[in-house]
């Protein structure tokens, strides 16, 4: 990403927030004002900056993850299957076997795997039978959904819940800590990002990678491992989203309910194609994003704005990024004329 | 692809385009009003002159159902009560609750409602970290010093729904689209289901869930399946949509409306329905709160409070089946009929109640068993 680039993208986000204020302004609410609350309660507020930073967790990491495909120009869309998949089978190793020690270690590295082998299985389809990855990733998406189902509405159900579909709290010694009054995952987000950043642009697989995204041509001469590069990058990503919805159940949620895939996957998409599939990038933006999910219920409280609003944020946001390249040139038009 | 240099100067960038917007917020601020929460005035409500009241709510306001009705009650106490300002928070997912109160209290809600069973854990959290603030959690049955329940009997407008369906159905099947196999919804099932063999011993109520309380292309897809492969000509149910009303039309089925008037989306498939009036529950609610006389308690109010009704009944509803339920209202509004009476014996041929007993508060809440005469899988049986 070149400064320009990145004004653009600022650029962006600034017009989706004044439409976005425009839009407040129709339902009777004053934009800066509710702005301002807004960050009030997302950034500065304790809570607020707890439930922020942990959203910005777990979107970083399914975030660094969908880089690795997108700059190789695979478009996963099944970090939110990969993120429910991962935590189900977390869920196996408390709930139903039983390793004779409490501790989330093993919980996790056995959700990030298998969040792995299911991103790997549309990316051996597309390797062997170029099968189109968007497709079978979405509706992988729908079978996680359906897995979570069956096991919050049947075999994992509370019986001690009259009846509601959640599952037993996990006890303490499977929890992950906060660490420094920080939910766990935005610190192990940075960690994450910052060994994303380095597979993609200080490696030599990450450079084929980029290779593959940028010339599909190039990669084919250069006679690149293209099953390392498909499927090993599908593998890293869904080992990503595997780890963020581990992390989630296990840091916070301690439970399944019906609406533990909260659409973090499908935001994650987002939050990648505003940092421009830059680890380093994406973890700014998901610090953003997260801020405006967490608070964008206080635009609802002060300014009555149906909760419709927020799409209509996020739809103007991802419209003006998919659009950027013309608005880059109309940065760099502005600055020729001013140099 | 991106020297240190240029990632740097890029972060100080954002670090500043953030900076700034922050200060604008600040500087643009008004300054008439106060910046600091209101509960670290410290002053209780009834001195501040006004009293704010937030609700929390699991679906569109214009889902013309549940989250509808708990609107038309938020609005019916803004009316009646002048010192109340009232604030909401529409289609709030199941366990994003927390985020949703503490964000109303930072901006000075008093009084907060939260509307689903799924909130219930986040509002008793809540009220452990806000004592001085009022909760009340609607179909929940957890409580503490500052968070209270309530929740409308609206199983005994499901009865008399299930007498009318019973005197209509010719094909003696009968539909319900159910939204999650908890007792609330179980509850109404099977007073559904009772009223409808009170008139109509050959009856069988088929179930189908759909897992969401907002859902309407399930819940269409749930409705079709029951009209066209279960062969039911009348359609009851439990989620947020008129959905079902709708394809019932569509078919030449019967249903009900349910927690508002539907008509509108089934003029001729509609027999009656449920209504629940929050309203008059918020009211009383919110003046205790103002005049400093609430305490925590359950409301469960029915027939007898005015808190439920049923909607005008269509004329294909039998004259003598109409002149029944009329009988029945005015006997719970004196408190002189309850539905569920013994004998009552589930599906798996266990007693429930004995001929001449009722089934107590508990029984109700904890209600995981069909009739004799329900079909379908229950989750959770006992």
């Amino acid at each position: 990403m070149d400064i320009r680039s990145f004004l653009s993208t600022i650029v962006s986000v600034l017009v989706a927030l004044f439409v976005y204020g425009l839009f407040i302004m129709y339902f009777g609410g004053d934009p800066l004002d509710a702005y301002y609350r807004m960050f009030r309660n997302s950034y500065l507020d304790p809570n607020g900056l707890y439930e922020t930073l942990r959203l910005a967790g777990s979107l970083a990491i399914l975030s660094a993850g969908l880089s690795l495909v997108f700059k190789a120009g695979i478009w996963n869309i099944g970090a939110e299957g990969q993120y429910i998949i991962g935590g189900i089978a977390a869920g196996y190793m408390i709930y139903v076997f039983n390793i004779g020690f409490e501790t989330p270690v093993i919980p996790i590295l056995v959700g990030m795997l298998v969040g792995s082998l299911y991103s790997a299985v549309p990316a051996y389809l597309k390797y062997k039978l170029d099968v189109n990855e968007v497709l079978t990733t979405l509706m992988l998406n729908y079978v996680a959904l359906y897995i979570l189902y069956y096991h919050v509405y049947g075999v994992w159900r509370d019986p001690s819940t009259f009846g509601f579909p959640v599952t037993p709290e996990i006890s303490m010694g499977f929890r992950l800590p906060d660490i420094l009054g920080m939910n766990f995952l935005f610190p192990l987000s940075i960690i994450v990002s910052i060994v994303a950043y380095y597979i993609l642009f200080r490696s030599k697989y990450g450079f084929k990678l980029r290779v593959y995204g940028e010339n599909r041509e190039a990669a084919k001469y250069s006679r690149y491992n293209l099953f390392t590069l498909i499927v090993g990058s599908m593998a890293l990503s869904g080992l990503a989203s595997g780890l963020a919805g581990t992390g989630d159940f296990l840091s916070y949620y301690h439970r399944f309910k019906p609406g533990y895939a909260a659409g973090l996957g499908y935001t994650a998409i987002i939050t990648t194609l505003v940092g421009e599939s830059n680890p380093i990038y994406t973890l700014i933006s998901s610090i953003f994003f997260a801020g405006f999910l967490y608070g964008s219920n206080t635009i609802s409280i002060v300014a009555g704005v149906p909760f419709e609003g927020i799409y209509i944020f996020e739809g103007v946001l991802l419209a003006f990024i998919i659009s950027r390249r013309y608005i880059g040139r109309w940065v760099k038009w502005m600055g020729a004329e001013n140099s | 692809m991106v020297d240190r240099r240029e990632a740097l100067k890029v972060i100080g960038i954002g670090g500043a385009a953030f900076a700034l917007g922050a200060g604008l917020g600040y500087t643009l601020k008004p300054t008439t009003e106060a910046i600091v929460p209101a509960d670290e005035s410290g002053k209780p409500p009834v001195e501040r002159g006004t009293l704010k009241a937030g609700w929390v709510y699991v679906g569109p306001i214009g889902d013309y159902g549940w989250t509808y009705a708990h609107d038309l009650g938020r609005r019916y106490a803004e009316e009646r009560l002048d010192f109340l300002e009232t604030v909401y928070v529409e289609s709030v997912a199941e366990d994003e609750a927390m985020p949703v109160i503490t964000q109303l209290v930072n901006e000075g809600a008093d009084v907060i409602f939260t509307t689903s069973f799924g909130y219930m854990d986040d509002t008793i959290k809540a009220g452990e970290k806000y004592p001085d603030k009022i909760f009340m959690h609607c179909s929940g049955y957890k409580r503490r010093e500052n968070v209270g329940t309530y929740f409308v009997r609206l199983y005994q407008p499901y009865y008399l729904n299930g007498l009318m369906a019973g005197a209509v159905t010719e094909t003696n099947n009968l539909g319900y689209v159910a939204a999650h196999p908890i007792p609330e919804v179980v509850r109404h099932i099977n007073a559904f289901h009772l009223g409808a063999r009170e008139v109509n011993p050959d009856v069988k109520t088929y179930v189908i869930w759909i897992n969401a309380w907002y859902d309407p292309e399930k819940a269409r897809s749930a409705a079709q399946t029951l009209i066209d492969q279960f062969n039911c000509d009348v359609l009851a149910f439990t989620e947020d949509t008129p959905t079902v009303l709708t394809v019932a039309e569509e078919a030449g089925a019967y249903s009900f409306s349910h927690y508002s008037d539907m008509k509108k989306y089934g003029p001729n498939a509609e027999l009656s329905g449920q209504i629940a009036n929050w309203g008059i529950i918020y009211e009383d609610v919110l003046l205790r709160a103002y005049h400093g006389v609430w305490e925590s308690k359950d409301y469960w109010w029915g027939f007898y409070e005015g808190a439920v009704d049923i909607t005008p009944m269509s004329n294909k509803v039998p004259k003598d089946i109409q002149n029944l339920v009329n009988e029945r209202i005015e006997l719970m509004r004196t408190l002189s009929f309850e539905p569920f009476r013994g004998p009552l014996v589930d599906r798996k041929g266990r007693v429930r109640a004995k001929a001449g007993e009722f089934l107590t508060r508990d029984d109700l809440w904890n209600m995981m068993w069909f009739l004799e005469g329900v079909e379908g899988d229950l989750p959770g049986e006992e």
